[in-house]
């Protein structure tokens, strides 16, 4: 069983100066900002490390992939990766400035997923203010997957996986997923990826991350047409318990 | 006497409205915010022993006739103003009564020509710098906690801020203060910019931690406020050995930038963006006053600089630290580290410059052999001086979130290693966030034979003992 889990390391918006908020362009350096796996991708990920130790708890084997599109992937985010579970740690190398090209992103990623032929695919529904959310969506249209959108949980119980979502509406639907699909995670219930321990993330030192040149460089980028606007804590992941009319929702339907 | 019949007296004593035995209010004046009891409160658990009631005086003269209740009838008693201690301080004893600085707060005195401010013992840092900003003028005094602290309390943990390499510690800006001793009787120490007329009576109280009296006033130096002639420069610079000689050239050097803050490679990777070269320390340097000075300072600073392996990486990582240096306070009632099962914290040692590097080295290489769930260890030099330094240790550690009640063991095993390496190599156990109750069985070894005479001026000023039991002084001499 393969699943893989798209990723992107980005700066903590919440840390970006609110001088560059209010020039904020494609040019903006945003490298004194910490970064930090995207808070919907850490989700993501800790749910694929969730539904590995449930595999391996009924005796069978999981295999986690761990892959990212352009940027640097620093030791520090990497060796947590290796430590908290993960078996390959993969980047795409950008071949242009395609970082804020959704398409692109998607393209890659898509391609790579291609090879590794996965079970399941995770992503956060979102890396960054340039994201409308919509990488998860054509990654699963290039692999004609079936696509599911607003995840807060996902697991794996009586042999198949699932997906817990937030339908429009308001209401939650647990979804079945018997065959492939790419699942788009929102605002979780679990508060982030798993910490480790030192001495398992020195443990890592050796085990190297995998890299790969993207297929193709994007012409444009789409981050032009974008308008920026600064709102404090807009991108919080909030765990489920603190929204209280998801609290009520779920206390009544989910049984798990 | 028991719970009730102490709250029914004080209630006669101060008034209905200065006493209060409401669980949440004695659960929110308990509050400390060391790392192993945020973890606990973060799984819904408050193991901090239970006061009887909190008792908020209006004045110094109510603070007295509370004193001399406390004291007639040998009740422990816990000061408290801002709440931010990070040492057990604030936590009171079983039984025993809080005493909340926080309703005696104000402005009492705007001395420009003179150059100082007296403001009561609760009256917020932040409101203090605040008020002082718009008439052009600070204290100079900027802890991480700015955004919680009160007057009384930095004054009684010897507090130290972000720019203290130029303006010191508090204990550089108390001009004179007013105190209630455990008898109940005022004392006010006058305001003076230097005498000689005896020892320094003012030291007793700064650093006391509530064992010795109750603060209720203090007159602060102010300063000239000039932000706009600030120079500001990062550095990335090859590790931290190399990057602590730098910072000693700079002060041996004879100069005073006001900020002098040195990452550490993990530090640097983990928080600061994407800007030093692997290895490298990040290195936060401003420098104020009129703006000739601190350019000089900046010009001079920049000339050492070269001959450390350094990386110039402009004024933006200084804008950038500090617009978001206090982001912390906020969020610790939000149990972050909780969530993800972490206990999270600092502890803050000090030394000459012959044996930082190695206490650092030290601790950093100890400490992922001796502790199991240690999760991360790194560190900053924040406060820099002629003769030395501070290390300020970051750490994470695993913890069992449905067990919370061994989060204290871990916690400890971690302090102990930090205690351990600073004293075996002759460095000083804290810097400033104080002993608190969690470091005092390492205070005899931290006084040496100077210990005793804590113990001597305790049962002096406090005969009974009722002020912050177990603070500095163990229970046994
Ligand atoms: C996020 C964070 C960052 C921090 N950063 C810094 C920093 O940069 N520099 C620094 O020095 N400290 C720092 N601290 C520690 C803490 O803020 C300081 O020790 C501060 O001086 C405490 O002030 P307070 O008013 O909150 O005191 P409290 O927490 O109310 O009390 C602290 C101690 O002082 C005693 N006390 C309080 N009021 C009185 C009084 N009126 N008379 C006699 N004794 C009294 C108490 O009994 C207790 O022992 C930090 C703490 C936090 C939580």
């Amino acid at each position: 069983m393969k699943i893989v889990v798209c990723f992107k390391v980005v700066p903590d918006f919440e840390q970006v100066l609110k001088s560059d908020w209010e020039n904020f362009s494609s040019e903006s350096d945003l490298n004194c900002a910490k970064r930090i796996i995207n808070c919907f991708d850490e989700t993501a990920l800790e749910l694929a490390l969730r539904i590995k130790d449930d595999v391996e708890k009924d005796g069978g084997f999981a295999e986690c992939t761990a892959l990212t599109f352009a940027g640097e992937l620093k030791n520090v985010f990497s060796s947590a990766l290796f430590a908290a579970g993960f078996d390959r740690v993969e980047l795409i190398k950008d071949e242009g400035t395609c970082a804020f090209n959704s398409l692109s992103a998607a393209k890659n990623l898509a391609g790579r997923i291609k090879e590794i032929s996965p079970d399941l695919v995770l992503t956060g529904k979102q890396a960054g203010y340039a994201d409308g959310g919509v990488v998860p969506f054509y990654i699963a249209e290039r692999l004609k997957l079936r696509a599911i959108g607003e995840a807060f949980d996902a697991g794996f119980a009586e042999g198949v996986f699932f997906a817990d979502i937030r339908e429009p509406t308001g209401g939650i639907r647990r979804c079945r997923i018997d065959e492939p699909a790419v699942v788009s995670v929102g605002t979780g219930q679990i508060a982030g990826l798993r910490i480790t321990t030192l001495k398992k993330r020195l443990a890592t030192v050796g085990k190297n991350i995998d890299i790969f040149s993207g297929a193709t460089a994007c012409k444009t980028n789409s981050f032009s047409e974008i308008k920026f606007e600064y709102k404090e804590n807009r991108r919080e992941c909030k765990m489920l318990s603190e929204i209280s009319e998801f609290t009520e929702i779920l206390k009544g339907s989910i049984k798990r | 006497m028991n719970n009730e019949q102490i709250t029914a007296e004080l209630k006669k004593l101060l008034g209905n409205d200065r006493v209060s035995d409401d669980e949440k209010v004695i659960l929110e004046c308990s509050k400390d915010y060391i790392g192993f009891r945020i973890f606990e409160r973060g799984a819904g658990k408050h193991f901090a022993p239970k006061a009887a009631c909190v008792v908020s005086p209006r004045s110094a003269e109510e603070a007295s006739a509370a004193l001399r209740f406390f004291n007639a009838n040998k009740i422990d008693v816990v000061p408290k103003t801002g709440g931010s201690s990070v040492t057990l301080g604030v936590e009171p004893i079983e039984g025993g009564v809080i005493l909340d600085g926080s309703a005696m707060n104000g402005i009492v005195d705007f001395n420009e020509t003179d150059m100082w401010v007296t403001a009561r013992a609760g009256t917020p840092l932040e409101y203090l710098e605040n008020y002082l900003n718009k008439r052009g003028y600070t204290t100079g005094h900027f802890p991480q906690s700015l955004p919680m602290a009160h007057v009384g309390g930095l004054l009684a943990t010897r507090s130290i801020g972000q720019f203290s390499t130029l303006y010191g510690g508090i204990e550089d800006l108390v001009v004179g203060l007013e105190a209630v001793l455990a008898d109940g009787e005022i004392i006010k120490i006058k305001n003076s910019p230097r005498r000689s007329v005896g020892p320094d009576l003012r030291q007793i109280f700064i650093g006391s931690e509530g064992t010795l009296g109750f603060i209720t006033e203090a007159t602060l130096k102010i300063f000239r406020y000039s932000p706009e002639t600030r120079w500001m420069r990062a550095y990335g610079v090859k590790g931290m050995r190399n990057g602590l000689a730098a910072l000693r050239e700079i002060t041996v050097g004879g100069y005073r930038p006001a900020v002098v803050r040195l990452h550490d490679p993990t530090e640097t990777e983990r928080d600061l963006g994407n800007l030093a070269p692997e290895g490298y320390c990040i290195l936060i340097l401003i420098a104020e006053g009129p703006s000739a000075v601190a350019a000089a300072i900046g010009k001079g600073v920049e000339e050492i600089l070269k001959n450390y392996e350094t990386v110039d990486l402009g004024e933006k990582p200084v804008l950038h630290w500090l617009e978001h240096r206090n982001d912390v306070c906020a969020t610790l009632d939000k149990y972050k580290y909780y969530k993800l099962g972490a206990i999270a914290d600092t502890c803050e040692i000090s030394a000459p410059w012959s044996k930082i590097a190695d206490i650092y080295e030290a601790v950093t290489e100890r400490m992922p052999r001796e502790v199991e769930s240690l999760a991360s260890i790194a560190g900053h030099s924040s406060h820099s001086y002629v003769q030395g330094t501070n290390i300020y240790f970051t750490f994470g550690a695993m913890a069992d979130k449905d067990k919370p009640e061994c989060a204290r063991e871990i916690y400890m095993n971690i302090i102990r290693v930090i205690m351990e390496e600073t004293l075996a190599r002759g460095g000083s156990i804290a810097h400033h966030h104080g002993s608190g109750k969690y470091r005092t069985r390492w205070m005899p070894e931290e006084h040496g034979s100077s210990y005793g005479l804590l113990y001597r001026i305790k049962r002096a000023l406090d005969p009974n003992g009722i002020f912050n039991k177990g603070v500095i002084l163990a229970d046994k001499e």
